[in-house]
């Protein structure tokens, strides 16, 4: 390669290393805005585009999936209320949901397989008071939490990613775990060996809210457990999680804002 | 070689909106070297600049972050070809190959080795087939 070539080379990766290292400074911030805002319209199409093509299901099983889950939502609803009604009773404390405010957002792409995301890009950010570690939901069920924020858009890290990590219990019961994302499925982690694990337990979150009022609410699903992992000489037992919702459908999310 | 030269910059171009919403596989990395290696000029290379700003503001990841690898990468192959006279296309392929697959690594594509064995084995073969039937 010729010299004057190698230095435009070099002078191109200064550039790439200060606006790498600068991202939030106005005139490049305005800029990233202006982008995704000229993007935002055909990523959009083409993103619906392709969520109407994945959808092989037939309409019967769709239906009995949709069932299913709404059946799940009203028995963790039930949970909770009971578990409202024993803290009323004890007068010890009071397991209230916190009124939140919902956002909705549109699912403008992924990264990742396409069977199985890593991450969701969503086309709302910085300009609608999104910020890194609201939880983003789809109904009663735990999608994943916002992990970095532009102008426009943000990028959401989804429950089976290696980077997601929260408190969880399984309704019902006063079995607590860890659940940490690993690329392919969901992992109950940390969970007490001398606990009894069941197929098909739903696993809800233990709650996990920052000093700024936002995070992971608790009550919400992560999903039902699939196979369970005990050795006897070991002091914590695994579990792996199914999600109760089909990430490659979701067309719209909704976050928490507070 | 002026129509490759626009067919490539073409696929860079949609590249940038299909990579985050239709298929989640580094093409920009992919289109961006083999741009670089066969046409190394100025223009080609703001380009290929304004490609990784665009496409890391529409993955909402920092942006700068693809320039800085693609220029890394860039400057790599340069220092190499200087070193050992590269010319040849297999052992480019083979570059571009390792490269595609840190960058998934690093930016949470997912890294599916048989996909890639598949679709580099398609360009191997496109370009083994080339070079015979090219006089």
């Amino acid at each position: 390669m010729k010299k004057p070539q190698f230095i435009t080379l070099i002078i191109f990766l200064f550039l790439s290393a200060i606006i790498f290292l600068n991202n939030s400074f106005p005139p490049f911030s305005f800029l990233i805005g202006i982008s995704q805002n000229i993007f935002s319209f055909p990523k959009n199409i083409i993103y619906k585009s392709k969520t109407n093509t994945s959808q092989e299901q037939s309409v019967i099983i769709k239906k009995l999936v949709a069932d299913n889950r709404k059946l799940t939502e009203k028995l963790i609803e039930f949970e909770r209320l009971k578990k409202d009604n024993e803290a009323l009773r004890s007068q010890f404390e009071i397991s209230e949901i916190i009124p939140s405010r919902l956002l909705p957002v549109k699912i403008v792409g992924f990264l990742g397989s396409g069977s199985l995301p890593q991450v969701l890009v969503i086309d709302s950010g910085k300009k609608d008071g999104i910020k890194k570690g609201m939880a983003v939901i789809s109904g009663k069920n735990i999608v994943g939490k916002i992990d970095k924020v532009l102008e426009n858009f943000s990028q959401v890290i989804l429950s089976n990613n290696k980077k997601f990590s929260t408190l969880a219990n399984v309704s019902g019961s006063n079995i607590t775990g860890v659940i940490k994302g690993e690329g392919d499925f969901i992992l109950l982690d940390k969970v007490i060996i001398s606990d009894n694990l069941s197929k098909e337990d739903v696993v809800v979150t233990k709650g996990d809210i920052s000093s700024e009022g936002f995070g992971i609410p608790q009550d919400l699903i992560i999903g039902k457990i699939k196979s369970i992992n005990k050795v006897s000489t070991s002091s914590f037992q695994t579990a792996e999680i199914e999600s109760m919702i089909s990430i490659p459908d979701l067309k719209t999310v909704f976050i928490l804002i507070n | 070689m002026t129509n490759l030269k626009f067919l490539l910059l073409f696929f860079l171009a949609i590249s940038i909106i299909a990579e985050t919403t239709i298929f989640s596989f580094p093409f920009v990395v992919i289109f961006s070297l083999f741009l670089f290696v066969l046409f190394p000029q100025f223009s080609i290379m703001a380009f290929i600049f304004i490609s990784g700003i665009i496409l890391d503001s529409l993955k909402s990841e920092t942006v700068g972050a693809t320039s800085l690898f693609l220029f890394l990468v860039f400057v790599i192959l340069s220092i190499y070809q200087r070193v050992f006279n590269l010319k040849d296309l297999y052992v480019l392929l083979f570059f571009v190959l390792i490269s595609s697959i840190i960058y998934a690594n690093l930016f949470n594509y997912g890294i599916n080795i048989f996909i890639y064995m598949a679709f580099f084995g398609i360009i191997f073969f496109i370009v083994k087939y080339i070079g015979k039937n090219t006089p």
